[in-house]
């Protein structure tokens, strides 16, 4: 049997009705998922009906602190239920054996998630004026999520420590995994280093560990005329500080050009951290956002510095992987920027 | 020796290419024509590093080696500053993640380097 008829078999035995493959093609994957479109005709039960679907399979490969699909699935779950506007996610297989790895499917949304496109394009222009307030109010539905209210013991150690010394243990565990990881890399970073021991000597306390998106940025969520569509990507998702994901969305990086749209390149950090204070009820501290931020920064350089060696060891070659490792001398410098910046 | 046309000027000629060429070919295809994008910047990440790179890595050696407090004669070739100015960062990273040594002046360090870096992999970044 192709791929087709596995799914198509499987979804048959699973729902306990004809299910027909109508078109079924790989989109973009990527490091550690396969991505693909399924549109599924389902003849009777409880899901009669056509489904337009994404289903996501594991490649195997994993990224540094990357969820496995079977718990983004988990944690995706948790998200949906918590009113995070994200795609519905729909059927999960643990079993390796059906398709060679877990999989799940998930509601296909309609948009365009290129962070060019967010920050630029007219025909969502109108919807552009909404989106801080609508990302602000999915972010504080993710951040509603705290490990007490996970019931999944696995899932919630799975998504990280949060025990420690006190309430800078989210911080300087964070300080920690990325200590691991830049003494990974095959060339000194002296400037890494020196942000490091910045942020353990500065590390802030956490008022409360919450569910965190962790790549919660421009071209991570949808856009179409109509508002945001749904945001994605749930394979960083950990424990943390809710400044943590404030924190990311305002990286110069994910401006897409537009730099003095600090808040993902479509608004400023106020019109942000106040749309975000008027959902959660919570101030943000510009100081924690700060200190995020650079952490942020210093995680963003040492990962395109990975990135780079993914392409040096062969593993998976490529163009985008190949000039991202130039690009750590960015991150590193903003982050110094940052430091500064007081 | 070589005949014309020089590194640089080959260069310039595939930029132009992508740019004239290849990209107007691929604009309806995103991932194409982004890749294009970073293929004419990752030219330019080259050429401006066969002008420049080897001044630039004879000062931050020079800056290093009076850092450690060493006199040692420049290599003569680029491939052996390379090295040579790989070992003294390992030396300046392994220093500061022990906390030794004067963190202002490590800082200095690693600053300086970073905008000579961005002077060659995107000048258009803003260190000021």
């Amino acid at each position: 049997m192709n791929l087709e008829e596995k799914v198509a078999d499987y979804l048959t035995r699973r729902l306990g009705a004809p299910a027909r493959i109508d078109k079924m093609k790989s989109l973009s994957g990527g490091a550690c998922q396969d991505n693909y479109l399924v549109d599924l005709t389902v003849e009777g039960g409880t899901e009669k009906g056509n489904h337009k679907l994404v289903m996501r399979t594991d490649k195997g490969a994993s990224l540094f602190a990357s969820l496995s699909r079977v718990d983004e699935f988990h944690v995706c779950d948790l998200a949906y239920q918590a009113g995070v506007k994200t795609p519905r996610p729909m059927w999960l297989e643990e079993n390796p054996a059906v398709l060679g790895a877990p999989f799940y499917f998930m509601e296909r949304i309609t948009g365009n998630a290129n962070g060019r496109f967010v920050v630029k394009d007219a025909s969502i222009a109108n919807a552009r004026k909404n989106l801080p307030a609508e990302l602000a109010t999915s972010l504080a539905r993710i951040h509603s999520v705290k490990p007490a209210s996970c019931k999944d013991e696995a899932l919630k150690q799975k998504l990280g420590r949060i025990s420690g010394e006190g309430k800078k243990a989210i911080a300087l565990n964070s300080v920690i995994e990325l200590r691991k990881e830049t003494s990974k890399l095959k060339e000194p970073h002296p400037a890494l280093e020196w942000i490091l021991n910045w942020l353990e000597d500065h590390a802030p306390e956490t008022d409360e560990p919450v569910l965190i998106h962790g790549d919660f940025r421009t071209g991570n969520f949808m856009v179409s005329p109509a508002g945001l569509e749904g945001v994605m990507d749930w394979e960083f998702a950990h424990w943390g500080d809710r400044h943590e994901d404030v924190s990311w969305l305002c990286m110069k990086d994910w401006r897409f050009g537009k730099l003095n749209k600090e808040a993902g390149g479509f608004t400023d950090r106020e019109t942000f951290y106040s749309e975000y204070a008027k959902a959660s009820g919570i101030t943000l501290s510009p100081e924690k956002v700060r200190y995020w931020e650079v952490m942020g920064n210093a995680r963003w350089a040492c990962g395109s510095a990975g990135q780079a060696e993914r392409h040096l060891s062969g593993m998976d070659k490529g163009i985008e992987l190949a000039s991202i490792g130039r690009r750590s001398s960015e991150m590193e410098f903003e982050a110094m920027r940052l430091i500064d910046a007081v | 020796m070589q005949y014309r046309p020089d590194a640089p000027s080959l260069l310039e000629a595939i930029a132009d290419f992508l740019m004239k060429d290849v990209l107007p070919a691929v604009k309806e295809h995103d991932a194409l024509a982004y890749k294009t994008l970073v293929s004419w910047n990752m030219l330019g990440v080259v050429s401006r590093e066969l002008k420049s790179a080897e001044p630039l890595l004879n000062d931050e050696i020079a800056r290093l080696l009076s850092h450690f407090k060493e006199t040692r004669a420049l290599p003569g070739s680029i491939g052996e500053k390379l090295e040579l100015s790989r070992e003294l960062n390992g030396r300046l990273a392994e220093e500061i993640r022990s906390r030794s040594g004067n963190n202002a002046a490590q800082k200095e360090l690693v600053k300086k380097a970073l905008v000579e870096n961005l002077s060659i992999s995107n000048p258009r970044f803003g260190t000021e």
